[in-house]
């Protein structure tokens, strides 16, 4: 499963930006958009996607896409 | 089988590859796009490939499924095909029998990127009408506040509301535009800092005052309350008077309606029962603080209780989960009933609620076809426990014609056959007289619900349509985008619960018109036959008895008034909206004459249904000049003038001006003025009392009884 690929689905959509294409690195520094209520959204689109819930010291550690990859592979149990 | 879902989707990609995934896919029974939507990042390396891409395309053709018709679409879309991928959506969307709110928001996107703004946002509304999860609003949120930016959307009415709370509202932005756009409105927002809504309120020079909101809304929560298991009353009491206070201290500046939400009941405690049962208990006193606030509401105030937001979603305000991890209350699965509930009070406070519920017949108000299986055969009613779930719909039906909206019936039967359950069955409760209108033939619906709307003096926005029959409501909503399509599915259950969660009955006050409306509306359809027998239109209006009075604008009607002011759009020469504290204002005031008119006739009481306003000096200025459209074509407007002339002639003006303003939906009295003897003078029309006699309406008699309040 290339949750990457999942990842740039959610952002795309939340963003609305069609052309939107995130990597590991992409951050709060790199994605002028991705503010505290933004990160709030993509925290609650992450949880629906896979039917996981992040803990909250994992929602306060999340600082990139790479997180997000972390995290829901740790929650999936890989 | 039910539709794919996500998991599905990825294991298939995962063991029979993007290709084998594709097929199996395709014949999968039900369709649901968010699944889909994973299926499209399976095949992506695939589009760029010629081969395959070319291979994937033929498959996809040659497919009869819905899922195929999605899948070109949403490749179309990728590829910047822009037009091709709308042209599919369309297909798409006319195929499935109910919406698929998260296809249609991604039709809606195309169409946005090709600027025509008019049909996302139709389209939008579609996706909203079925209530998605607060899921969806995310991903439509950026969408939805583009289209609000743009020029080419016309709204019904533009709203500055005002959001303040004691915690932070940040994400009460998103499903408030996405209300708001199923409601028609633009909402130009403003958002108190977090938690300082006293700082806002006080602060004479805050972000709040200079905003100047039409509406605000008060978000508290029951953490303000300083909960312990025993012992807030003080803490409830004080709180609750501070709100209160804070609600004058905003209608004295703006003159706005307040919309107070109350407190949610924590999570559970662990006092357990004892929490309810002991006086000074928290869930209690909880319950104390909301009624405290609910209580003697002043007016321009309504509440919003979270427990009702709760029942419509499902879920409850209060988590522990979301408040320690973002805290955000209300709790975003409860987001969009808060939004809907919020903006139906809005709307209603606005006058743009609609106005009448259009009801099937068959499987919608009883069970089974009535012009086959007969009296006898209908599911009415105990024991069967569908039977009992018609008449639950038919009770609900019942108290909001109570309450002012008006009942009628659009149902494709012979006449005879169709009024036979109200004539002849016990079970019924509704009764042909609960309906202002009845229409059964075999005529499509569009053009009955069309019919409907003229025979009712209506705009087809005023209509709510509920059919068990998804071909039906697909073709309504087709052909009259303007209509309310009731999602509910075709279980008696579901459609009652489709009607509470739409909240598009909202009400906030209740003034005598309400409780009245029908027996007037069922008066317009009589007046309508009188209409067809009579030789002529005189002989007609003379033939109708009708008796009009007028007097000042004072508490007893101001509700009312207000309620006309914001809600008639068409004979409405200016288009003015006052808020009730802004009418207040103007009544009082020695400046200005503001009148309310009622009208009788021999089938019944029209209640208050004329208004005008005019700004008194040496010459007199029209400001506004208004009547509801159910006493169209009776010459009312020309009593109503005859009264203001007579007034203004009394107190010595020597001269009564005034000027059209025309909007979307006024036409109807662009020549109002002239029509009434008024010369045109610039683009003022203008009467001279000095050398101008003042005619009074020959059909209309005045009843003077009133004249003693002036």
């Amino acid at each position: 499963m290339d949750i990457l690929a999942d990842l740039s689905r959610i952002f795309r959509e939340i963003f609305d930006d069609e052309a939107l294409s995130v990597t590991v690195e992409t951050g709060p520094d790199t994605l002028e958009d991705w503010d505290s209520i933004a990160q709030v959204k993509l925290v609650l689109a992450v949880e629906m996607e896979y039917g996981i819930r992040f803990t909250t010291d994992e929602v306060a550690g999340i600082h990139c896409v790479g997180d997000f990859v972390t995290l829901v592979n740790r929650h999936l149990g890989r | 089988m039910a539709a794919p879902t996500r998991d599905l989707v990825k294991f298939a990609a995962a063991t029979l590859g993007a290709r084998g995934a594709v097929e199996r896919i395709l014949a999968w029974p039900g369709f649901a796009a968010e699944a889909i939507d994973t299926l499209i990042d399976a095949i992506r390396p695939l589009l760029t490939e010629p081969v395959q891409r070319a291979e994937l395309d033929t498959l996809l053709s040659a497919s009869v499924s819905v899922t195929a018709r999605y899948l070109q679409a949403r490749l179309a879309q990728i590829d910047g095909r822009r037009e091709d991928a709308a042209a599919a959506y369309d297909i798409l969307r006319d195929a499935l029998a109910e919406p698929e709110p998260f296809a249609l928001l991604h039709h809606a996107r195309v169409l946005a990127d090709l600027g025509r703004t008019a049909e996302a946002i139709r389209t939008l509304r579609l996706a909203l009408a079925a209530h998605p999860p607060y899921g969806f609003v995310v991903k439509a949120e950026r969408l939805i506040a583009r289209l609000f930016r743009s020029p080419d959307w016309v709204p019904v009415r533009r709203l500055r509301l005002a959001l303040l709370g004691s915690s932070s509202t940040a994400l009460l932005p998103g499903p408030l535009m996405a209300a708001a756009l199923r409601a028609g409105i633009a909402l130009d927002l403003y958002e108190g800092g977090y938690g300082a809504w006293r700082q806002e309120i006080l602060d004479p020079g805050s972000g709040l005052h200079a905003f100047a909101p039409e509406t605000v809304l008060i978000l508290v929560n029951h953490r303000d309350l300083a909960a312990s298991p025993r012992g807030v009353a003080a803490q409830g009491e004080s709180l609750c008077r501070e709100l209160r206070d804070a609600w004058t201290a905003l209608q004295d500046r703006h003159a706005c309606h307040v919309i107070q939400c109350g407190f949610d009941l924590p999570q559970d405690g662990a006092w357990g029962a004892l929490e309810d049962q002991l006086a000074d208990g928290r869930r209690r006193l909880t319950i104390q603080a909301n009624l405290r606030l609910s209580a003697d509401l002043p007016s321009g105030v309504s509440f919003l209780d979270p427990a009702r937001v709760a029942r419509l979603s499902g879920a409850p305000l209060a988590s522990d989960e979301e408040w320690m991890r973002f805290r955000q209350y209300p709790a975003t699965p409860s987001l969009p009933a808060f939004a809907d509930l919020v903006m139906a009070q809005c709307r209603a406070v606005l006058g743009l609620a609609p106005k009448v519920l259009a009801l099937d017949l068959d499987n919608t108000l009883w069970g089974g076809v009535i012009g086959e299986d007969g009296l006898a055969g209908l599911k009415l009613g105990a024991p069967d426990p569908q039977g009992e779930a018609y008449l639950a719909l038919q009770d609900f039906a019942l108290d909001l014609k109570a309450r002012g909206v008006i009942l009628a019936i659009c149902s494709k039967n012979n006449l005879e056959d169709a009024q036979a359950p109200f004539l002849g069955h016990d079970a019924m409760r509704l009764r042909l007289a609960d309906f202002a209108a009845f229409r059964a033939n075999w005529d499509d619906k569009a053009t009955n619900l069309a019919a409907l709307a003229d025979e009712l003096n209506l705009g087809l926005d005023a209509i709510v349509f509920l059919d068990d029959n998804p071909l039906e409501r697909a073709w309504v909503r087709s052909r009259l985008p303007q209509v309310t399509v009731v999602e509910g599915g075709d279980d008696p259950w579901r459609m009652l619960q489709a009607l509470r969660r739409g909240c598009y009955f909202e009400v906030v006050t209740l003034t005598a018109e309400d409780v009245n409306r029908h027996a007037s509306y069922a008066a317009t359809a009589a007046t309508r036959q009188l209409q067809e027998g009579a030789g002529s239109v005189e002989e007609f209006l003379a033939g109708l008895g009708m008796v009009a009075e007028h007097g000042p604008v004072d508490e007893t009607t101001l509700t009312r008034v207000t309620q006309l002011i914001n809600k008639t759009n068409q004979f409405n020469l200016t288009t003015r909206r006052y808020t009730e504290a802004e009418v207040r204002q103007m009544a009082a005031s020695p400046e200005w004459w503001c009148r309310w008119f009622r009208l009788s006739d021999r089938f019944g009481d029209h209640g208050l249904i004329g208004l005008v306003f005019a700004r008194k000096d040496a010459v007199w200025r029209i400001d506004t000049f208004l009547m509801s459209c159910r006493v169209l074509g009776r010459r009312m407007e020309d009593f109503m003038a005859a009264a203001l002339l007579t007034a203004a002639k009394a107190e010595g003006a020597g001269r009564v001006t005034g000027r059209y303003h025309p909007t979307a939906k006024n036409g109807l009295v662009a020549d109002l003025l002239p029509r009434l003897g008024f010369a045109p003078e610039g683009e003022d029309s203008c009467w001279d009392l000095v050398t101008k006699p003042i005619a009074a309406c020959p059909f209309i008699a005045e009843d003077a009884s009133n004249r003693g309040r002036d």
